[in-house]
């Protein structure tokens, strides 16, 4: 019988079957061409006719061409992991189920691996969502960047004043053609609801103000022009907020009343929940009451006092630099017209946005810099973690080559487990961002602004899903395209012994990725070392006044109970009482507490100064005191008197300088007996003498520089709604509920609100820099200890490596001190190196930590050589624990080991 | 002799029609490939004859589909044969298959005798 399968095989060899099928099929077909040939036999034909009848059925190409259209042709080759399929979905699906058990096998691996990188990934992503927010989100108004608000301020400088009623007024008609303009000013309210009374922040504006942001209340109505006129009926829109608060959100809440004391408010609109003002004044003043401004014409032609701002709103076609051009000439105009407010100043039309960032442009940049510091540590630590397992991947990979895997399925393989790795941390990260997110919202909202935007929206997550692609680009690629290249043969050759894959190559990026770990870390440990010296400099300040001790509260008082011309003997007699207790020790009252965060500038003449015409005025703090407050804060006296009870409304009018205005004025003269006037109708501001030199205190913020600052008597200068101060014995805190009861005493429905310790206004204004240092000091923290397990993960596996090497030298009379210090000299070496590419890390970013300190270098070199040494011994420290382990190898269990 | 492979019969009908034999002469009792051909070849008096080149694939397509089942069968002293019979599926597929074939030759019949004239 002939063999008829040498026949049928060569008509199936294109179709690929699998081996079992094939042999079927041959076996089937030839028992076919089998049964014609016995028939062509059986019919009288010779061997050969017959061969040649059966053969004649296998026509060239038909079988193979109709087989080919069948599944059983289209078998699946047997997988080989990391060989091709031809299809991607699939063949990415399965590399993701093997990078998952990859990673399930070696969970020390995988955690510490995915903990580093959700640290980094959430933490930046945190950060970038404030970033995002704050510099790079338009303001939620419609057409935000259209919107500027008008500053004044020397034509050399940075403008940051207001303008006069006057000036503002004028200044909205002239800029009408080329944006909407609107005046208005801040102001306090004090809301009374049966006895208690709540002080509200508020804004008065012109009728057009919320149509030029571009909001409206969404109860009720928007102010009008006949609002807005002197004499009519006192209207008010209030926040979301106080809607709750005082009505609890009556619809009808539009025509009721609010008691405001002296005069009664009536709500016209209630503004949405999502309304926010925008944080141009910090992001402590939250207005929650709207009311025209209204200006009698008086104040309406006020000039000079700057407390007004003017908002604008560009209109369509015209450039900034329009309504820029126009205010320009308004100033030049007002220079010849007022000299003493204008003179050599500008009036300078600033972008909203840019008011509301403020000064956290550098603060966040920092923190942007040190978090994705932070992040590439974490991806430099993981990419070292994936190379330390390319010994025992190098088989594995050689064994799957040798099996038929392309280099590129291999490649792709490696990718898909870096890519799995960084997916998982950036879920983790997601959700640490979200935690961090949700608690630092209260911590920052005091100092940072827009803080209620932050959250977690598309944005966000395509930053993270960017970080994480990058991240698995950053740990991934590199060692997957290295050990994608080791050919089988070489991988196999060497698999006998441990540790082969480590050719200079892989040693040699390790090593760098440990030196720009460690560099990560002393960037970032210096950093932190310089904004802790800072803070504290900050916290050890002369703040001119003593803070410990120290109570500060206000009052309500009802409407009628206390006249202007009452209150100096109203407080003198509350300092009396409190003062006749054991535990307090002096008692006094000003208009604006130090560190309270707000201010009254106010410009100034002197008498025997004439400015030079075409100059302005220049500005001192004013604070109004009662006699008693400067020895009650502990501010020195450096000449003079201070204010008694002689300084009276009939008296001849005193002031208190402070010795920054004593300096600027008279410098090297003696300021008492000279006179000197705050600006405006000399009947309201009289002329004063100089009475007394005060020590200077700081009263915006412990890390600026005292302003120059005029003292006034309350007996001379009435002011409503002061801050009354109690200097204690002991502990303020346990003097604060006799003080209340005290105040109670008063009667007449006299209350204590907003009692604090002064230690809470000194603290709130180191917040912020207390939260930036805590800040980069975890980032710092984190950074050295994953660079720490990175040294420690390079020498261990460094040691376990030279088992052999090391033996071999023990057994040849090294000694075991020598074999540490041989590890150890490396891991000195890599400190070494670290710590030098981190400070010229430290002296690169100088300028920028430099934003964020005070009265510290950046370059300041003992914090620089103690983060050092610290981080050079941690690493000494990780590298003895496995090179000790070393030093103690038994020679000839090392020789035999391999 | 009319060949199957008959390029005027379009190509559905003619899968359609090969696809109809095979099932209808597996009906009877399970058969192997080289009696399969041998019936149809003298049931239709040498007019259809299958080729080796597509009565396997066609074979081999409709196992499948599920619609016949072939299975070795080893006798003594013989070759072992694959033999193939009619699955539930290719019975029900088998009764559609010659209904709709009737029609369309009822059809065609209704068509070609020239009635219409």
């Amino acid at each position: 019988m002939p063999d008829w399968k040498q026949h049928i095989h060569p008509h199936l060899t294109a179709l690929h079957l699998a081996p079992t099928r094939e042999s079927e099929i041959i076996e089937e077909l030839a028992q076919h061409l089998d049964d014609r040939w016995r028939e062509s036999i059986d019919a009288g034909a010779s061997e050969e006719e017959a061969m040649h009848n059966a053969l004649a059925l296998l026509r060239d190409r038909a079988l193979t061409h109709n087989l080919r259209r069948l599944q059983q042709s289209r078998q699946r080759p047997p997988v080989t992991p990391g060989v091709s399929t031809g299809r991607w979905f699939e063949s990415l699906l399965r590399d993701l189920r093997f990078g998952m058990r990859q990673l399930r096998c070696n969970p020390g691996f995988a955690t510490t691996a995915i903990l580093s990188l959700a640290l980094g990934i959430g933490a930046s992503t945190a950060i970038f969502s404030a970033v995002d927010v704050i510099l790079f989100r338009p303001l939620p108004f419609p057409h935000a960047d259209d919107l500027s608000i008008v500053r004044k301020g020397p034509r050399s400088g940075e403008p940051v004043g207001g303008v006069a009623p006057a000036n503002a007024l004028e200044m909205v008609e002239r800029v009408q053609p080329f944006a909407e303009a609107s005046a208005f000013t801040t102001t306090q309210f004090v809301v009374r609801q049966g006895s208690d009374a709540e002080r509200v922040a508020g804004v008065r504006a012109d009728s057009t103000f919320f149509r030029t942001l571009g909001v409206a209340p969404t109860v009720g109505r928007d102010f009008t022009p006949a609002d807005d006129r002197f004499g009519a009926e006192r209207v008010a829109i209030i926040s979301n907020e106080l809607w709750q608060r005082a009505f609890a959100r009556d619809p009808h809440a539009v025509g009721r009343t609010l008691d405001m004391g002296d005069e009664r408010l009536t709500v016209v609109g209630v503004m949405p929940a999502s309304f926010r003002f925008p944080e141009l004044f910090g992001p402590t003043f939250r207005p929650e009451i709207w009311t025209p401004l209204a200006f009698a014409p008086n104040e309406a032609a006020v000039r000079g006092a700057g407390y007004m701002s003017v908002l604008l709103r560009r209109r369509d076609g015209w450039q900034a630099d329009a309504v820029q051009r126009e205010l320009d000439l308004i100033a030049r105009r007002y220079e010849e017209l007022e000299p003493a407010s204008y003179g050599q100043q500008q009036l300078r039309s600033i972008p909203m946005r840019e008011l509301v960032v403020g000064d956290t442009r550098s603060t966040l940049a920092l923190l942007w810099a040190a978090v994705i510091c932070l992040l590439l540590v974490a991806c430099a630590n993981t990419a070292n973690l994936i190379l330390s397992r390319s010994a025992v991947r190098s088989r594995e990979l050689a064994v799957r080559a040798s099996l038929g895997a392309s280099r590129a399925h291999l490649f792709s393989q490696l990718v898909a487990e870096s890519a799995l790795l960084s997916a998982i941390a950036s879920g983790l990260g997601l959700l640490l961002a979200w935690g961090l997110l949700s608690a630092g919202r209260d911590m920052l909202g005091e100092f940072v602004p827009r803080v209620d935007e932050m959250t977690i929206d598309w944005r966000v997550v395509a930053f993270t899903v960017a970080a994480s692609v990058m991240t698995s680009i950053a740990v991934g690629l590199v060692p997957a395209q290295r050990l994608s290249a080791t050919t089988p043969g070489d991988a196999l050759n060497r698999a006998g012994s441990r540790g082969s894959i480590d050719g200079p190559w892989a040693t040699r990026v390790r090593r760098a990725l440990l030196v720009s770990q460690i560099a990560a870390a002393v960037l970032l440990g210096t950093t932190a070392g310089l904004l802790g010296r800072s803070l504290g400099a900050v916290m050890s300040a002369d703040l001119g006044f003593q803070p410990d001790s120290l109570l500060t509260f206000e009052l309500s008082i009802p409407d009628g109970v206390l006249s202007k011309a009452q209150a100096p003997a109203f407080y003198a007699e509350l300092a009396e009482r409190l003062k006749a207790r054991h535990d307090v020790k002096s008692v006094g009252a000003l208009n604006l507490a130090p560190l309270s965060g707000a201010n009254f500038g106010w410009g100034f003449l002197v008498g025997d100064k004439p400015l030079p015409s075409g100059t302005a005025l220049p500005s001192a703090d004013v604070r109004v005191v009662t006699p008693g407050t400067l020895e009650t804060l502990g501010v020195a006296l450096r000449g003079g008197r201070s204010f008694d009870r002689r300084d009276t409304a009939g008296s001849n009018p005193v002031a208190i300088v402070n010795e920054a205005l004593a300096r600027r004025v008279w410098p090297g003269e003696d300021p008492i007996g000279r006179q000197i006037k705050l600006a405006g109708p000399v009947e309201a501001l009289p002329w004063m003498t100089v009475i007394g030199v005060a020590a200077d205190v700081r009263f915006a913020s412990p890390d600026v520089p005292a302003a120059p600052a005029i003292y006034r008597p309350l007996g001379q200068h009435s002011w409503s709604g002061m801050t009354v101060v109690v200097r204690t014995i002991g502990p303020a805190s346990r003097v604060a509920p006799a003080v209340r009861e005290e105040v109670q005493r008063l009667g007449r429905g006299i209350a204590v609100q907003t009692m604090r310790e002064f230690a809470f206004y000194l603290s709130r204004s180191v917040a912020g820099r207390r939260l930036v240092t805590t800040l980069v000091g975890a980032f710092a923290g984190l950074s050295l200890l994953v660079a720490l397990v990175g040294v420690y993960g390079l020498f261990a596996y460094a040691v376990t490596s030279r088992t052999r090497e090391i033996g071999l030298r023990i057994a040849l009379g090294a000694g075991r001190g020598l074999v540490v210090w041989m590890l150890m000299r490396n891991a000195l070496l890599l400190a070494g190196l670290g710590v030098g590419a981190g400070a010229i890390g430290v002296f690169s970013a100088r300028r920028l930590i430099q934003t964020q300190l005070y009265e510290t270098k950046a370059t300041d070199v003992p914090t620089m050589v103690l983060v050092s040494v610290a981080v050079i011994v941690t690493a000494l420290v990780a590298c003895y624990i496995p090179s000790r382990k070393a030093a103690f190898v038994d020679p000839v269990r090392a020789l035999r080991a391999e | 002799m009319t060949d199957i492979d008959l390029p005027a019969l379009d190509r559905e009908l003619k899968k359609g029609a090969a696809e109809l034999l095979l099932l209808s002469v597996l009906e009877a009792r399970p058969r192997h490939g080289y009696e399969l051909g041998k019936l149809i070849e003298s049931l239709s008096g040498g007019r259809l004859v299958f080729h080796l080149d597509s009565l396997y694939p066609l074979l081999y397509r409709l196992e499948e589909r599920g619609w016949i089942k072939g299975t070795w069968v080893e006798k003594a002293g013989e070759r072992r044969r694959r033999f193939y019979r009619l699955t539930p599926t290719g019975q029900r597929v088998l009764a559609r298959q010659r209904q709709t074939w009737d029609e369309f030759v009822e059809a065609v019949r209704l068509v070609t005798r020239g009635e219409h004239a």
